[in-house]
């Protein structure tokens, strides 16, 4: 499974499952955001703790998870280390609301 | 001059990227890179490896072709290249992620989803050529340490 997913005050918390999100596994985990945006989810928190590589196939997959939402709001949290410089060398921590941990972006995103 | 050298093969599949990944990023604590830049050259290898299996030998699909990984260590610095004889990477690609475009972060539908490859390896490392080296195409990326 890719992700646990759980809901907390209208907000859909992915919890990814899987320690690399690279080219292998980004098809798939971007079928699952555009799917879970489909069900109706307007605020998703992507708890990225596992994750402890992603490359830009899988960031890929992240912004086109966010494209899929049609306004609605894709935020982040738990980010290791790796995961943090690839957002940052492209800037897309410019892009994402990037939080500490699951409790910070549910506090802010409600 | 002290000089490690170490070449991996792998064929040509998604699946065989972590391997090489996991790898470099041994060797990269063995240089003594420090832990942000032992993350990036990692990410950069595995970057052009899944560049050759998808773009390169992508046409192809068999998965039986051959990536090779050619990875040498100096006092100075280290030098990864990473070689496949699929089809070459277009003219002026490497040049132009040299320069990636300046973009809007609030403009959600004008972001692209692919494509950062190339410009992550460009801004990362120290020196990229793109040549040909005795019938494969060869990716040659070094980091000073």
């Amino acid at each position: 499974m890719l992700c646990n997913k759980r809901e907390e005050n209208g907000i859909t918390i992915l919890e990814v499952a899987e320690q690399r999100i690279d080219a292998m596994v980004a098809p798939a985990f971007k079928e699952y955001l555009a799917q879970v945006a489909g069900q109706g989810s307007t605020k998703i928190l992507l708890d990225l703790a596992v994750v402890d590589f992603m490359d830009s196939s899988g960031l890929g997959a992240v912004v086109s998870g966010l494209k899929s939402m049609a306004g609605g709001e894709l935020a982040i949290c738990n980010m290791q280390m790796p995961v943090k410089e690839l957002f940052k060398l492209t800037r897309m921590d410019r892009v994402f609301k990037l939080y500490d941990s699951v409790e910070q972006g549910i506090a802010e995103m409600s | 001059m002290v000089m490690k050298h170490i070449l991996l093969k792998i064929k040509s599949r998604l699946e065989n990227t972590d391997m090489v990944g996991k790898s470099i990023y041994g060797i990269c604590n063995l240089a003594g890179m420090t832990p942000s830049d032992t993350v990036r050259v990692e990410l950069c290898v595995v970057e052009a490896v899944t560049n050759c299996i998808k773009h390169a030998y992508g046409a192809q699909e068999s998965g039986d072709n051959t990536v090779r990984i050619d990875i040498t260590l100096t006092d100075e610095d280290l030098q990864v290249k990473v070689l496949d004889k699929g089809m070459p990477m277009p003219d002026g690609l490497l040049e132009s992620a040299r320069h990636p475009p300046a973009f809007d972060p609030e403009n959600i539908e004008a972001l692209t989803t692919s494509g950062r490859g190339l410009m992550l390896i460009a801004e990362i490392m120290d020196e990229v050529d793109y040549l040909e080296e005795d019938g494969w195409n060869c990716l040659v990326m070094r980091k000073k340490l």
